[in-house]
């Protein structure tokens, strides 16, 4: 992975930005507070040192690179990027 | 007054060895904030670090917005020292990165009180960027570190604790 790779990573995910209507801050804002909730406990062991994606209260994808996580996703749930909650869970402690 | 409510979690902490074979107990809590940056609405989670002075952003974060043009660019690409004229790096979870240096809107957002999200005005904030890339085998990513500078001016950080000491609440308030 080059920063070539991550910039053109970057300009794919603006041009599918363009491609659908803006997120519902009102549903971002839930998965925020669906994965605050369940921060710290078990559920997100199986993702340590990756990246989670969360969409409508469910861990929906997870990768070691944030932005190719995120456009993959969006081409498979065909929705705004932004729509989607996405973390980094580290290797070790919170 | 607008406030917004932190996420306050227990990291673990070190075990010293003490007499007899006992052993003393040493806590870490994190703060965490969600985030807004360049006005671009992406919700970001970042650790609110009261000991660094100012804000950290990985390439992951600030790549997006620098193709965005979101970032006024302090310093060259990356930073060097005044008079020396040598490239300059930024410790972060034990590595060193070049880093460059600039300003971007910053909108704090809390989840962790009402069931409305809550939000402080957007301020502009300097920012330092590092150029972390992805490396083979996967090296843990950098967070997303919001410091003080710029972010605390004309507001109050609340702390409490539970008698105990096990549980944290924290609040940013706008004055």
């Amino acid at each position: 992975m080059t920063l070539r790779t991550y910039e053109e990573l970057v300009r794919e995910l603006i041009e599918l930005e363009k491609q659908f209507p803006p997120p519902n801050e009102s549903e971002c804002f839930a998965d925020a507070r669906w994965f605050e909730e369940r921060w710290g406990t078990a559920e997100f062991e199986p993702y340590r040192g990756t990246h989670v994606a969360v969409l409508n209260g469910t861990v929906v994808g997870h990768g070691r690179n944030s932005l190719q996580l995120r456009r993959d996703l969006v081409r498979e749930h065909d929705i705004h990027p932004q729509r989607f909650i996405i973390v980094y869970i580290p290797t070790r402690g919170l | 007054m607008p406030t917004i409510h932190l996420t306050a979690g227990a990291a673990g902490g070190a075990e010293l060895l003490a007499t007899a074979g006992a052993y003393v107990h040493l806590p870490e809590f994190r703060l965490y904030v969600w985030v807004y940056l360049g006005g671009i609405g992406t919700m970001e989670r970042a650790v609110f670090d009261t000991g660094a002075s100012t804000c950290i952003l990985p390439s992951r974060f600030w790549l997006p917005l620098h193709r965005r043009g979101a970032i006024t660019w302090l310093t060259g690409d990356p930073a060097h020292f005044a008079g020396s004229g040598q490239a300059a790096d930024i410790a972060v979870q034990g590595d060193r990165y070049p880093f460059r240096l600039g300003r971007v809107a910053l909108e704090l957002l809390g989840v962790g009180g009402s069931s409305k999200m809550e939000k402080l005005s957007s301020q502009d904030v300097l920012v330092i960027c590092t150029y972390d890339l992805p490396s083979e085998p996967p090296a843990e990513q950098l967070p997303l570190v919001i410091g003080l500078a710029d972010v605390v001016h004309g507001r109050t950080l609340q702390l409490e604790a539970s008698s105990d000491g096990s549980r944290w609440a924290a609040t940013l308030t706008e004055s």
